[in-house]
Formats: C-alpha cells, sequence, structure tokens
C-alpha cells in the first residue's frame, strides 16, 4: 500500500516538477532584468538548474581578449615592451573531437568579463571578489613572464583584438598596478 | 553500411530517454576527461586556482564553504572525475536496469552541482545541456512508470526547442546579427573562430552574410517545427546536427554535439507525441 501510495504521489509530483521547470527556464530568457528573479530559485549557489540559452546575444564575441605584460624597473622609469602572456591555440582538426585547452581560452574570456563588468564593486564581498580576480590574473602572468635582470616589477594590460582581421586596432580595456615579479 | 547505420539510428531515436542520457553521459565523460589532464589550471598561476577564485563564488552557510574547500583539494577534484568518468560509462553501457540507470544519472548531476564552483571560470553551454539531461533523466527515472520517464523525454525536447528559439530570437536586438555581420566576425577571433574560414567569408561576403541570416533565421523558427505533429523535425535536426558539428570543426564546441545532438530524439519525440521508448 505504502509503496503505491508513495507511486502515485512520485507519479504526480514528477511531471509537476518538470512543468515548472520549464516555465522558470522560459521565464528566465527573457531580456528584461526583472525576470531575474526567477533565477532566485536555483538554490545551488552555482545558476546551474535554470540555463541561459541566449548564446552570443544579443551581441557575439566579434574580439579576442590578451593579458599582456610587460617589466619594469624598480623606479618604474624604464619598461620592456609589451608581450603576450598566453598564445591562444589555433584552431585544428582534433578540437572538434578533444579539446581540453578549450577550458582555459574560456576562462581568459571569463576571467576578463568579470573585471572589466564589475567596475563599481561596492560591497565588500564584491571589493573581495574583485581583488582576489586581480590576485589570479597577476599569478596567471607571474608564472608565464619570462623574467629579466634589473627589471623586478611587472605590469598586466587588458587588451582587446580582432583576431586575424588585422583592419582594427587594438581596444586597450584596462592596465593593471605594479607588482613584484618575486612576490 | 548504408542500412547498419539507418539500424543503428533508428534504434537510437526508438529510445529518447536511453539515447539522451548515453551522449550526454559522453559530453561529461569528455569533460571530466579533459578537467584529469588540466591540472595546470587549478595550481598557482593557473585560472581556476580555488584560493582566488573562491572568493568569486562565496557559499551562503559555513557548512557549504568547507564543503567547496574540501572539493576543491586536487586530490578530491581527481577523484571526483575519475568517478564521474565511471558513472558515464555505465550510462553509455548497455545496463537496462532503471535504478542502476537513475543512480548513475543523479550522480552525473549532482557531482556537477557539487564541483561547479571549483571550476568557475571556463564552464560553458554544453555544462548547461548536460546537467538537464542528467536530472531530468535521473528524475523521470525516479517516478518509476512509463508516464515519468515520458515526461523526461518532453522536458529535455523541450529545453532543446526553447534554447534555439530563444538564442535566436535574443540575438535580434543585435545591429550585427541583422547586419548579418556576426559570422564574419565571429570567425576572425582566434578564441571561437577559424583563419581559413574567416578568410573565405571576408572573400565572400554576400555569401557570409547569407548564412548568417539563415543561423539566425532557422534558429528562431526551430520552435515552429513542433507544428504539423512535427512532419519537417527531422529535417530541422539534421540541419542543426550540421551546425553543431560545424561549430565543432570550426568554433573548436566539441562538447556541444554531443550535448546537443543527444536531446534530438527526445526532441522528435515531443513533436510527433510519442513516448520514451516509441
Amino acid at each position: 500500500m505504502k509503496g503505491t501510495a508513495a507511486g502515485a504521489v512520485l507519479g504526480r509530483a514528477v511531471p509537476a516538477i518538470f512543468a515548472g521547470w520549464f516555465v522558470a527556464t522560459v521565464l528566465s530568457q527573457h531580456p528584461d532584468r526583472s525576470y531575474d528573479k526567477t533565477r532566485n530559485l536555483d538554490r545551488t549557489g552555482t545558476g546551474i538548474m535554470i540555463p541561459n540559452w541566449r548564446f552570443f546575444a544579443p551581441n557575439p564575441a566579434v574580439e579576442d581578449q590578451h593579458f599582456l605584460y610587460r617589466l619594469a624597473t624598480e623606479d618604474r622609469s624604464a619598461h620592456t615592451e609589451w608581450r603576450e602572456v598566453y598564445s591562444i591555440v589555433p584552431r585544428r582538426l582534433m578540437h572538434a573531437f578533444w579539446f581540453p585547452g578549450r577550458r582555459i581560452e574560456k576562462a581568459v574570456f571569463d576571467v576578463a568579463s568579470t573585471l572589466v563588468n564589475n567596475p563599481g564593486a561596492m560591497t565588500p564581498l564584491h571589493k573581495e571578489a574583485k581583488q582576489s580576480a586581480y590576485r589570479l590574473i597577476h599569478d596567471f602572468v607571474r608564472s608565464r613572464l619570462t623574467p629579466e635582470p634589473g627589471y623586478p616589477l611587472f605590469q598586466v594590460l587588458l587588451v582587446r583584438y580582432s583576431g586575424y582581421d588585422h583592419s582594427e586596432d587594438p581596444k586597450y580595456d584596462m592596465v593593471f598596478d605594479y607588482e613584484k615579479v618575486q612576490p | 553500411m548504408f542500412s547498419r547505420i539507418r539500424g543503428v539510428v533508428g534504434s537510437a531515436f526508438a529510445q529518447p530517454l536511453a539515447t539522451a542520457e548515453r551522449l550526454s553521459a559522453a559530453t561529461h565523460l569528455l569533460s571530466s576527461l579533459e578537467y584529469m589532464v588540466r591540472r595546470s589550471d587549478r595550481v598557482t598561476g593557473g585560472l581556476n586556482d580555488w584560493n582566488h577564485t573562491r572568493a568569486q563564488v562565496p557559499a551562503k552557510t559555513r557548512t557549504a564553504q568547507v564543503l567547496r574547500d574540501f572539493v576543491a583539494r586536487e586530490p578530491v577534484t581527481q577523484a571526483l572525475h575519475g568517478s564521474r568518468a565511471l558513472a558515464a560509462a555505465v550510462l553509455i553501457g548497455p545496463t537496462r536496469n532503471n535504478t542502476v540507470r537513475m543512480l548513475a544519472n543523479a550522480y552525473l548531476a549532482g557531482t556537477q552541482v557539487l564541483i561547479y564552483p571549483r571550476h568557475l571560470f571556463g564552464t560553458d553551454g554544453s555544462d548547461q545541456v548536460s546537467f538537464l539531461v542528467q536530472s531530468a533523466a535521473a528524475l523521470g527515472r525516479a517516478g518509476g512508470t512509463q508516464a515519468t520517464r515520458t515526461a523526461a523525454v518532453q522536458f529535455i525536447g523541450a529545453q532543446t526547442v526553447l534554447s534555439y528559439g530563444a538564442s535566436g530570437w535574443a540575438k535580434l536586438p543585435g545591429e550585427t546579427w541583422r547586419s548579418g555581420d556576426a559570422l564574419v566576425k565571429i570567425m576572425r577571433t582566434r578564441t571561437y573562430g577559424d583563419e581559413w574560414f574567416f578568410t573565405n567569408l571576408q572573400r565572400y561576403p554576400q555569401a557570409a552574410r547569407l548564412l548568417c541570416h539563415t543561423v539566425l533565421a532557422i534558429e528562431c523558427g526551430f520552435p515552429l517545427l513542433l507544428l504539423k505533429r512535427g512532419r519537417y523535425i527531422e529535417a530541422g535536426l539534421l540541419v542543426m546536427g550540421g551546425f553543431h558539428l560545424a561549430n565543432a570543426r570550426f568554433m573548436g564546441l566539441s562538447r556541444f554535439a554531443w550535448a546537443f545532438m543527444s536531446t534530438y530524439p527526445a526532441v522528435r519525440a515531443l513533436a510527433k507525441g510519442t513516448g520514451s521508448e516509441s
């Protein structure tokens, strides 16, 4: 009897859950920000329960994000040229099947987006998030730069460039504070 | 050989839930293997160094924070991904037991939620699709009846239809999409593009704009394929399958192809009004 009752409850609950979940997803695709409240139904804290299907929309990614660095002398009077931190791997057929490097390229996009899109971080939590993003980038660059004697400092620059299309100039989004090569 | 392929495809479409589970599990398998070999992304200097990224996703409770910090330890991360690969292998395998498949689905969905903050930067839409498929399949199988499994199939199919429609309609306010320039501009990027394809799109701008508008039209119009009991749904799925395969080749979005195409039998079942075992 118990099994049948539980089965009956599940039999009704499951389709109802699917229906509610689908409706919440539909509402969350609305461009009006007030519909974002529906996303609060996701209690996992990850945002994965209610998907965002608006890929490359309304404005697609049309430029690559590049982190550049330059070395500086202690008194900051002299600098090296700006150098690339990470080279994006050119497309290969293999990428259609196996491409673990995709994650880091998307990660560069995500981190750059986090830095550029939250300029007015006011709450302590937001400030901490912003500071930790800067520390993340500084460690990222520090582990990849080529040090030179006489240049104990480095500086990071976030640049957007139009990839294989060389008809446009680079766009400079953000320059970071000086950091020590050896922390 | 052609008839054998037709047989396999036919069989896949006749079991929309099992097909969705299997191919989506392949997405999880690929994803976990990728993470296992990319340890460098998580050590000092990596873009998912938990020492820094944990502040991006502060947990709401102390217990949740302790759990996240535990999961972020490299041996635990590796073990989780290894176990996920095993769960995916179970789903890809031939077992038909409803409870076993339900548990494997639930494990993949649950561990994905657990491990999501740890890989904060670098996730993409295929992760969303594969999570939905596994959790819907787990829920449908937990219901224990043909009806609840059918509800899972309908949910999965509906989400894919919504995904294409929403993706298309959300592009319409974008000037570059309306002008038809979006495709060539995306393809010029090293991150999402391909040099050969970009060069050719630039050489033939009218064809590039036509292709761009065609993609937009197909995405926006995809939900219409549910009408007339899905008379044209197979054609629509063939076109979108080609779209995903092209994206895998030219944009490096390999997991998207597995994730989305896993849902195609479910989309067809939704359009035709058939169940989880048609």
